[in-house]
């Protein structure tokens, strides 16, 4: 399966009379793309704001972040934009530089925050990057989760409108995607193969009824499968929580595999899975996942990461230790959190951990010019992990005191970070 | 921060030019502004901070009467309304040393202020306190007594500042054993994938994060006879009183609260809260009884089934918390209950 990625180099962005790319120049019909996103009915309105790398800005309330991507022959985001459909083979033209970031209004105590100057850009590909911001407003008697779901959605249109500017550009790059079936083809004896098991949520925050994780499923109760990696980057997969879609669509495991493949291993298949929260779903899964990389992949090694908190840190332990039962090597990228608490489930023969970072490190963003996403934030200056239940907004365009879990795209559970970390 | 960083300088009785040797029993004590080697510390703080007061105390004082110490010094810094405590430096005195990592860490929990002690590596308050105190190496001789100070003040006004850290050899404090960010040479991913081909072709790696060690406890034999048994309700589930007025951690627990339920039939959800960041606490804060069986515990009291239900509840919130903190608590409520005399207790987790 083949896939080619034309990408087209966004240099700036700016609001013009028509949608269109000029010289790597994206211009947005401002009027268009909002009556495209304004016909939710959840949404009271909505608004749309740019943001530029160097700007004293700061986007608060992020709730996804998206590279605009648009699918010359199928269906973009099936299941939870377009119609049932694949993804992962064909031409996709992808937006470089250039990200679709959505906020979202009443997370009171969300602290999800892009800096476009300061040191938060240090840690974040977001403030480099140009950034198309939708703010919509929810209606007044919208249910905030379906609102959420909507803003998500909204998300996916704006991402598939804007890349379809780059129909008609000539892409600046193209990256080729391809795997040969991995049934036929075993690659070259001297080299290991390896597959990603991929746990692509947590359940311990369960997933909406109406939510699309995967080519529109909202995942509940689902079983271990093999998925191409090319769909993973592609649109199958949105998350709900805890990770941006981004690094889905920008995968940094695959996306290495790939890079790899070939050379010193051989990239043999994903495997996506869910953490669920009973100890014998958790078991089944692990046991699954571990069956279908070692016996149906043929994996000598094995890579897993984990979407979620400290819950789905046993469902990666107990993958690791099927995995290796079943004699396949492996080894996880598992983000620490606190400081001094380290992993508490790590077993003992478990040897073979990376770290993306430490969440809980503190890190002070100056104030900014511009807040984009809304006013004010719940947060507590003097005591960022916010345990006073009683704060008040503080507002937004001050001097913040955070942790590096709050800057979004500084630490990604699924390996992206300029980050790694020691014992101070 | 503009306005001038309020210090409090501690040292003991010598260095606060009180007395030597035959001044060590004097009890803790106040001069305003900068004394001995709280002109180097000024110094050192040049316009950006203001030695407030000097507290000092006896070493043989304190050694003795470390409690009576620590509450009379924190309520002089108190007083001073001191963004941050400057404690030492010590370099080999070992009370000294002590005294300095203990009032350190008792400023930065119950006065929420930050504090820099300064001894030597060696210094036997070092060992104790170098996990909860930033303690600058300040070597064992005085002779380094202004470069050790102004260490300890870079490294004061970066910690009230909230500035970010350098690794501990590059502040020059002791490490402390916590885990800190820094920048990679290369990506997660790729380094992950570098690891598993090494591990798969025996060569060796290095993990980047150790596995924690758990001490094995053995469990204490069952209990023979429930209707003499005195049993106590325990949970990490995050019960408080309404209001937490005791502002017990959601999360991250460091001590745990004590509920006294003696003459209680009954947990009136009006009268408590749940507190705890690692699950839904809805269900629980509409009926306290579905995380902590008091009913139950007390009817089944009444049949005789059990002796006695014990007087009080011991509750935190257990969500995320360090290996070593929760050793401690459960320590501390094990003591409470051992000698209270209660012989069996119901542990209700979330």
């Amino acid at each position: 399966m083949r896939l080619e990625m034309g990408l087209v180099h966004i240099s700036d962005v700016c609001f013009g009379p028509q949608t269109a790319i000029d010289d790597h120049v994206l211009f947005i019909d401002r009027q268009e793309t909002v009556s495209l996103l304004a016909q939710e009915p959840l949404f009271d309105s909505i608004e749309i704001d740019l943001a530029h790398p160097g700007e004293s800005c700061r986007i608060i309330h992020v709730l996804d972040v998206l590279e605009p991507r648009y699918r010359l022959n199928g269906p973009n985001f099936p299941g939870a934009l377009d119609g049932v459909g694949l993804v992962g083979a064909g031409q996709t033209c992808a937006l470089k530089n250039l990200c679709v970031i959505e906020t979202g209004a009443e997370q009171a105590r969300g602290r999800n925050i892009i800096d476009m100057s300061g040191p938060a850009t240090d840690y974040s590909p977001f403030g480099a990057t140009h950034n198309v911001v939708l703010i919509p407003h929810p209606a007044k008697a919208a249910d905030m989760d379906e609102y959420r779901l909507a803003v998500k959605k909204a998300g996916l249109r704006a991402s598939v409108y804007l890349a379809a500017a780059a129909k008609e550009v000539p892409p600046d790059q193209t990256q080729i995607y391809e795997l040969p079936p991995t049934a036929f083809n075993h690659g070259p004896k001297d080299l290991p193969r390896i597959s990603y098991i991929f746990p692509i949520h947590s359940q311990q925050h369960p997933t909406h009824q109406k939510e699309t994780v995967f080519y529109g499923s909202n995942i509940q109760g689902f079983l271990p499968t093999i998925v191409h990696p090319n769909e993973i980057l592609d649109g199958a997969l949105m998350f709900s929580y805890s990770a941006f879609t981004y690094f889905a669509q920008n995968h940094p495991v695959i996306q290495e595999l790939y890079r790899r493949h070939q050379r010193d291993l051989w990239f043999a298949g994903v495997v996506v899975t869910v953490a669920p929260v009973t100890i014998v779903e958790k078991q089944r899964n692990a046991h699954l996942a571990a069956r279908l990389a070692s016996e149906v992949l043929g994996a000598d090694g094995v890579i897993a990461t984990k979407i979620g908190g400290g819950a789905v840190d046993t469902d990666l332990m107990m993958i690791y230790e099927r995995c290796e039962e079943m004699g396949v090597k492996a080894a996880l990228i598992i983000m620490e959190r606190y400081p001094d608490t380290g992993i508490t489930f790590v077993p003992a023969n478990v040897n073979a951990l990376v770290t993306p970072g430490l969440t809980r490190d503190p890190i002070v963003l100056p104030p900014v010019e511009r807040v984009i996403g809304g006013d004010t934030l719940f947060l507590d200056n003097s005591n960022p992990d916010n345990t006073n239940p009683r704060i008040s907004p503080l507002p937004a365009n001050q001097e913040l005191r955070l942790w590096m879990g709050d800057i979004v795209g500084a630490i990604s559970q699924v390996g992206a970070s300029r980050l790694i970390t020691y014992t101070g | 921060m503009t306005e001038k960083i309020r210090v409090v300088h501690y040292l003991n009785q010598f260095f606060a030019q009180v007395g030597g040797e035959e001044k060590t029993d004097i009890g803790p004590g106040f001069k305003e502004g900068p004394t001995g080697p709280g002109r180097a510390l000024q110094q050192a703080l040049a316009e950006h901070g203001e030695v407030i007061a000097t507290l000092f105390c006896g070493d043989n004082y304190f050694a003795e009467h470390a409690e009576e110490a620590t509450e009379e010094l924190l309520r002089q810094i108190a007083r001073c309304k001191a963004h941050l405590l400057i404690a030492g430096p010590a370099f080999e005195s070992g009370r000294y040393g002590v005294a300095c990592g203990a009032i350190c860490q008792a400023a930065q929990e119950r006065l929420g202020i930050h504090a820099v002690a300064g001894m030597d590596e060696e210094n036997a308050g070092a060992a104790l306190y170098c996990k909860n105190v930033y303690i600058i190496n300040s070597g064992d001789s005085v002779v380094r007594m202004i470069p050790a100070l102004q260490r300890m003040v870079i490294l004061g006004m970066k910690l009230v500042q909230g500035a970010p850290l350098g690794r501990p050899a590059e502040e020059g404090h002791i490490p402390r054993g916590i885990k800190r960010n820094a920048f990679a040479a290369k990506p997660p991913a790729e380094r992950a994938v570098d690891m598993l081909l090494a591990k798969i072709r025996g060569e060796p790696f290095k993990s980047e994060i150790a596995a924690p060690q758990f001490h094995h406890i053995k469990p204490a034999a069952a209990l023979r006879d429930l209707s003499s048994a005195v049993i106590a309700l325990v949970t990490d589930g995050g019960l408080v009183p309404e209001g937490n007025p005791e502002r017990m951690e959601p999360g991250r627990p460091t001590r745990f609260t004590t509920i006294p339920v003696e003459g209680l039939d009954r947990l009136d959800p009006k009268q408590f809260d749940i507190v705890h960041s690692g699950y839904d606490t809805a269900f629980a804060n509409q009926d306290p009884h579905r995380l902590v069986p008091l009913d139950i515990m007390r009817e089944l009291e009444q049949e005789g089934v059990i002796g006695k239900l014990h007087e009080s509840i011991h509750a935190t919130g257990g969500a995320h918390a360090a290996v070593e903190n929760a050793t401690r608590i459960g320590q501390g409520i094990a003591e409470r209950l051992k000698s209270a005399g209660v012989t069996g207790v119901i542990l209700t987790s979330t």
